[in-house]
């Protein structure tokens, strides 16, 4: 007999849940169980170097850094490379994505691979380049002299603000083609019908992008940008190489690293962690429920924008669709 | 058979428990990762004297110090059966012992005490009792450049000085350069400076800051900012690391360095190097009316507390810490002899020829202090040394905060 016969008793909504259920004790076990010890270490007193001190302290860990000047200027330089970075990949990205779509005839595939390359190199291979090139005793004369504009003896390294924005620069060179690809597959969906009538209205190249390019986009930015916020919010390993934190550039995940990894204070560590994860749930708030992204294959709900919308022009978004 | 029992052993390759092929017990060794084949070639010398009763196979640390005691303590926390030995950085003593990490082995190494020099000796010793036996030591000196300065200077401020009339003569060429990073390297210098002015960091049982005491700090981080001031030494240094200052050196862009002796042998034989034979080295001055001070590094071998084979393990230690080994790794990797004994060694002082100048560097030589939270110490050390050398604090605030920030820090209640 099949053992498995009584599954096809199941309406499909039941057997649908029984056949995720491996899958939701894996995510159990490799997501959830680490998120909530965690939280519940975060609670404690605990160094893994003494472990007999161990005891439940409360919100303690959470006042301590919460009232610590480290902290918040981890958390500024952490936002101030987040909007940075994300704002000028997403203008770079753009302006690839829409050079790669135009079409650059036989060159077309070798553009679209050579972009790849950067994101393709791992991040602390890139790190360290951009540290050499960033370093005047070993880099190039022209980029010294470049160099020299912004920083003090061409040292990019050398500064608070010169040092984020070479870590700015670090991080666009490697991620700007990945926002320019997620952003060129939106733009091959656009109908080109569009394009054409308004056409024959008569539209500007200007008028084309702001009124049918970007609003067809919107989707494909939203998600984009919503990815690079993420990876910018928990930014480790550019800090790590290039600037080891000097200068007030270490971010939030450089600070919990250094206590749960090298000072081995699970407590705090854990409890810094606790607030990353905070950080980005809220930046994934702001961008889910707010602006409205959702990724490919969702069933968004339509944002209270789109439903204001939606209740004032019935007709047209009916014609639209 | 044959053929299983080397499947099997292949398979557990590390494990202490586990017999290696040809039935006797592995000690495990976490050690540097040595591609020069050195490592491996004593290993089995060593194995061969003892009658081949272990087998010693390396498990691969590294690459920097604070890496290296990333990877050590979570494996030892975690209980790590698979290591039987440790090559010990020498700041990690207290830390490890007072973890109950590595075995109290001063039954063992009190006989054999009187045979080492005393410095690198004291830092496998804490809380009155030893902890492993110094296998190699290693004093910074002050590279210059013979072609362009006609004598080493006996002092800092001689040194600014002799670097400033070669700087008038070579334009674009920096006077001074030495390891300005935020990381462990940045407090060897930090300490040195400070020591080199007369400041220590800790009182003598490493209970109390005493950094504030006298103005040695202070004198230290002033003549610091000043190097900036006068483009003796330029702003890159605040990133540079060990690596970073031989490689500007040896490019022929500075007068004097701070560094490692094993700078020495590599910038004499590199391709690349613009400056072989071009310098020579001296021990590291001190500041006028002071003592001159340097910071010392080096290694010790210990054994893990987890370890099944202690007996074997000691054997090896004894054998990798030899007399010959000590002196074969001087030359080979610039490490420096622990034994006393060698420094009269007429052989080696032709093989090694700063042995000298080393020798004085060890006198002066100062350990780091021992603290079982010297981590959190040298991270608020490295910090601090790191703004006063970028002009964020002035060195009467730095010292401020450095008695503030290491007083909690050696309490073990490290300010956020």
């Amino acid at each position: 007999m099949n053992p498995f016969a009584y599954l096809n008793k199941l309406d499909e909504r039941r057997l649908g849940l029984v056949m995720v259920v491996p899958a939701l004790v894996l995510m159990a076990i490799v997501a959830a169980y680490p998120v909530l010890k965690a939280i519940w270490l975060s609670l404690h007193r605990y160094n893994v170097k003494v472990p007999d001190d161990y005891a439940f302290i409360g919100l303690e860990n959470y006042t301590r850094i919460l009232s610590s000047e480290t902290w918040w200027t981890a958390v500024m330089t952490t936002l101030s490379f987040g909007v940075l970075s994300v704002g000028f990949e997403f203008a770079l990205g753009l302006v690839m994505a829409l050079v790669m779509n135009k079409g650059l005839g036989s060159a077309t595939g070798l553009v679209r691979v050579a972009v790849l390359v950067p994101w393709a190199t791992i991040t602390i291979v890139t790190a360290l380049a951009w540290k050499w090139i960033f370093t005047p005793t070993f880099t190039f004369d022209l980029v010294n002299r470049i160099t020299g504009l912004f920083a003090e003896e061409s040292c990019m390294l050398c500064g608070h603000w010169t040092s984020i924005f070479a870590m700015v620069f670090a991080d666009m060179w490697k991620t700007a083609p990945f926002i320019a690809l997620l952003l060129l597959a939106g733009l091959q969906s656009i109908d080109q019908e569009m394009y054409e009538a308004a056409d024959v209205d008569g539209a500007s190249t200007m008028t084309k992008f702001l009124k049918i390019t970007l609003p067809s986009l919107r989707p494909a930015i939203l998600v984009a940008l919503l990815f690079r916020s993420l990876d910018a919010m928990r930014m480790f390993d550019l800090a790590y190489v290039m600037t080891q934190g000097a200068n007030d550039t270490a971010t939030v995940s450089m600070v919990a690293y250094d206590f749960l990894i090298k000072r081995l204070d699970m407590g705090v560590g854990s409890a810094m962690s606790v607030l990353v994860f905070l950080m980005v749930l809220i930046v994934a708030f702001i961008f889910v429920k707010v602006l409205g992204a959702a990724p490919e294959g969702t069933d968004p709900k339509p944002s209270r924008r789109e439903r204001k919308l939606a209740a004032s022009q019935p007709l047209t978004v009916e014609m639209a669709h | 058979m044959l053929l299983a029992s080397t499947f099997i052993a292949a398979g557990c390759g590390g494990s202490a428990d586990d017999a290696s092929a040809n039935g006797v017990p592995v000690i495990g060794f976490m050690t540097w990762r040595d591609q020069t084949g050195f490592d491996e070639k004593q290993f089995r010398k060593c194995e061969k004297s003892d009658g081949n009763k272990y087998r010693i196979e390396a498990i691969p640390m590294g690459p920097s110090v604070d890496a290296a005691r990333e990877q050590l303590t979570r494996r030892l926390a975690a209980g790590d059966e698979t290591i039987d030995m440790i090559n010990l950085d020498v700041i990690w003593t207290a830390e490890f012992s007072d973890a109950n990490w590595i075995m109290d082995l001063t039954k063992r190494v009190e006989p054999i005490k009187d045979q080492y020099i005393p410095a690198p000796l004291e830092s496998a010793h804490y809380k009155g009792k030893y902890w492993a036996v110094p296998a190699g030591t290693n004093a910074p000196v002050l590279y210059y450049r013979s072609d362009l300065v006609d004598h080493a200077p006996a002092t800092w401020e001689e040194m600014v000085k002799l670097a400033k009339a070669a700087q008038a003569k070579q334009p674009g060429m920096a006077g001074f350069v030495f390891q300005g990073a935020a990381y462990e390297g940045g407090t060897v210098d930090a300490l040195e400076f400070m020591a080199g002015a007369g400041a220590n960091i800790l009182n003598e049982d490493g209970t109390k800051v005493v950094v504030g005491e006298g103005d040695g700090a202070v004198r230290a981080f002033t003549w610091l900012q000043k190097l900036f001031e006068d483009k003796v030494t330029p702003k890159v240094v605040t990133t540079y690391m060990e690596e970073d200052a031989r490689l500007a050196f040896q490019k022929g862009d500075a007068v004097f360095m701070r560094n490692w002796p094993y700078a020495w042998a590599l910038m004499n034989q590199d391709e690349a190097s613009k400056v072989k034979g071009k310098f020579d080295i001296a021990p590291l001055p001190g500041f006028e009316g002071e003592t001159p001070a340097s910071t010392l590094g080096g290694k010790n071998y210990g054994i893990a507390a987890s370890t099944d084979e202690p007996e074997l393990a000691w054997k090896a230690i004894m054998c990798l810490a030899s007399e010959s080994v000590q002196k074969e790794q001087a030359v080979a990797k610039g490490e420096m002899p622990t034994l006393k004994h060698l420094y009269d060694d007429p052989q080696l002082a032709k093989d090694v020829p700063f042995l000298d100048v080393l020798a004085k560097g060890l006198v002066t030589g100062k350990n780091r202090p021992a603290s079982p939270y010297y981590n959190d110490l040298t991270i608020v050390i490295y910090q601090i040394y790191n703004d006063v050398l970028n002009g964020r604090m002035s060195p009467e605030e730095a010292v401020k905060e450095l008695e503030r920030k290491a007083q909690s820090a050696i309490e073990g209640k490290a300010e956020i």
